[in-house]
């Protein structure tokens, strides 16, 4: 562990980032409880909402079999969307015969509102755990694309030039000479698919689903449950807050290893 | 990069492919009827029912909803973005959470915000307003913190105060960046106000989608879609050239 000399609290190894960052949701469920009780007919507080949590996941355990459903489909879809984002984004940043031609398509698709596509996907699949995958599929595939793609045209025209005279195939560019250079980017960009692709499953189960957290949520919004939708929320927030530091954390170690600053630099 | 003919007539001719596909399975019963409906058949019911008058009804509340929506979010967007670039012990602190943002179904909220400022636009607006917002934030403070060194020491050479040197060097600057983040606010404004719509409202294209698919009019409901999917390419691939356009510009 590194002890920082700037902003450190005196002999603690803990500097005052990582206070902050610790603050950060303290200060928000104090925000929430403000807002909440300037809208008490509008809004629940964190300890009713959390009151519910506990009731329904820990007592009755009505959400419990919800919330597996939703994580099994995300899962298996971000696993999906990741695998072949990162596959095609390798090939259209290598191959400029194919960059140049289908770049524009993908970067329209991505500009289409998915939502409204979503019918579309129910008509083929019906209300499966299938429908459900290929449409949050969809959805987080596209940015893995566009940020494996812009990751592998970053790349020095040299270290491809060199792979061609060594005659590497795909795979061993990749593995070799690839990975290094792109890993860094591409971690930010599986943090990303994840997350949308956490969206993609939450909406479609929002529309059309026998099970779910999403189903739970529409529910709750259609009869005007704020206590239930705000609950739900909440989870939905707490997994993916989880997940997402764990990757960070995870994106720092690499940023350590290989030196490099990535942040949160994509715009996308 | 140049844009060849070449390419131009390659992706051209992709989409004619596409769309010949599109028309020519669903009327040789190769793709189901009831699953898509043939391309031209769209196009038809579209011009139709733009003609006929309920379409325009829903469509203006959607656009304005859209615009007013992007527009508080640059209002707001660009200023908190700068704040975030200047103040770094903000910035670092919230870094870990600034990706999980895009992960919140802010349109989850609606109902709240519905019961708090009543039915119609409003809670819509806000919806897109808080979706874009986010974006143009983090898009904003990164096209600042992406500003070359050179560019930072001169303001120094040059003994700018500071005012001075975010009006005349910094600004300019990020504008190409700043851009990709109009871009993608706008594009996330849109794709908000028409998932709101879907989920739970009276008035706009996502909701007319949402009615006719309960309803089982497949045309119309793919007539909508149509638009929608058309305008949004349409104003993506203009947004996209004047970006081009302007990173072309600031070329060092």
């Amino acid at each position: 562990m590194t002890f920082n000399t700037n902003g450190s609290f005196g002999h603690l190894p803990v500097d005052k980032i990582t206070v902050g960052r610790i603050l950060v949701p303290f200060i928000l469920l104090v925000i929430w409880e403000g807002i909440a009780l300037l809208f008490p007919h509008a809004l629940v507080g964190p300890d009713e909402a959390f009151g519910i949590i506990h009731t329904r996941f820990l007592v009755d355990g009505d959400w419990v079999p919800d919330l597996v459903d939703t994580m099994h489909a995300v899962v298996v879809a971000s696993t999906l969307a990741i695998s072949s984002g990162i596959v095609i984004g390798i090939l259209l940043g290598l191959y400029d015969m194919l960059h140049d031609t289908l770049e524009i398509f993908v970067l329209s698709i991505y500009s289409i509102p998915k939502v409204v596509l979503f019918p579309v996907f129910l008509l083929l699949f019906g209300i499966t755990f299938e429908g459900k995958v290929a449409f949050s599929m969809f959805y987080g595939v596209f940015p893995m694309i566009i940020i494996t793609m812009g990751a592998v045209r970053n790349v020095d025209d040299i270290y491809i030039k060199m792979s061609r005279s060594m005659g590497l195939s795909i795979w061993q560019t990749f593995r070799y000479l690839l990975s290094p250079l792109i890993i860094v980017q591409l971690v930010i960009g599986i943090r990303l698919a994840f997350n949308l692709t956490f969206l993609g499953v939450i909406i479609a189960e929002l529309f059309a689903a026998r099970s779910g957290l999403g189903l739970r949520l529409q529910q709750g919004m259609a009869n005007f449950e704020i206590g239930t939708t705000v609950a739900i929320v909440t989870v939905i927030l707490i997994i993916s807050t989880i997940i997402n530091i764990f990757m960070y954390l995870l994106q720092r170690v690499l940023e350590e290893r290989w030196n490099i600053e990535i942040g949160s630099g994509v715009s996308l | 990069m140049a844009r060849k003919t070449s390419d131009r007539a390659i992706q051209l001719s992709i989409v004619v492919l596409v769309v010949l596909f599109l028309e020519i399975g669903t009327r040789v019963q190769l793709i189901d009827q009831t699953i898509l409906v043939p391309p031209s058949e769209m196009a038809i019911v579209l011009l139709q029912n733009m003609i006929e008058g309920i379409f325009v009804e829903h469509l203006w509340p959607t656009l304005y909803s859209i615009f007013v929506a992007f527009l508080l979010a640059v209002l707001v967007g660009i200023p908190g973005g700068v704040l975030l670039w200047r103040q770094d012990y903000l910035h670092r602190v919230l870094e870990p959470y600034l990706i999980a943002i895009y992960a919140i179904p802010i349109f989850a909220l609606y109902p709240v915000l519905i019961a708090m400022f009543g039915p119609g636009r409003i809670p819509i607006i806000l919806i897109g307003f808080l979706t874009s917002v986010t974006v143009i934030v983090v898009n904003t403070s990164n096209s600042f913190n992406n500003i070359s060194a050179t560019i930072m020491n001169l303001s120094r050479t040059l003994r700018l105060s500071r005012i001075q040197a975010f009006r005349h060097l910094y600004f300019p600057a990020a504008i190409p960046h700043l851009f990709t983040g109009f871009k993608l606010g706008f594009v996330y404004s849109m794709l908000a106000v028409l998932a709101s719509e879907f989920i739970l409202s009276q008035t706009g294209i996502g909701y007319l989608i949402s009615r006719n698919y309960n309803t089982y009019n497949m045309y119309d409901m793919y007539a909508y879609i149509l638009f929608v999917v058309i305008m949004a390419v349409a104003f993506n691939l203009f947004l996209l050239s004047m970006e081009g356009r302007l990173q072309r510009h600031t070329r060092e």
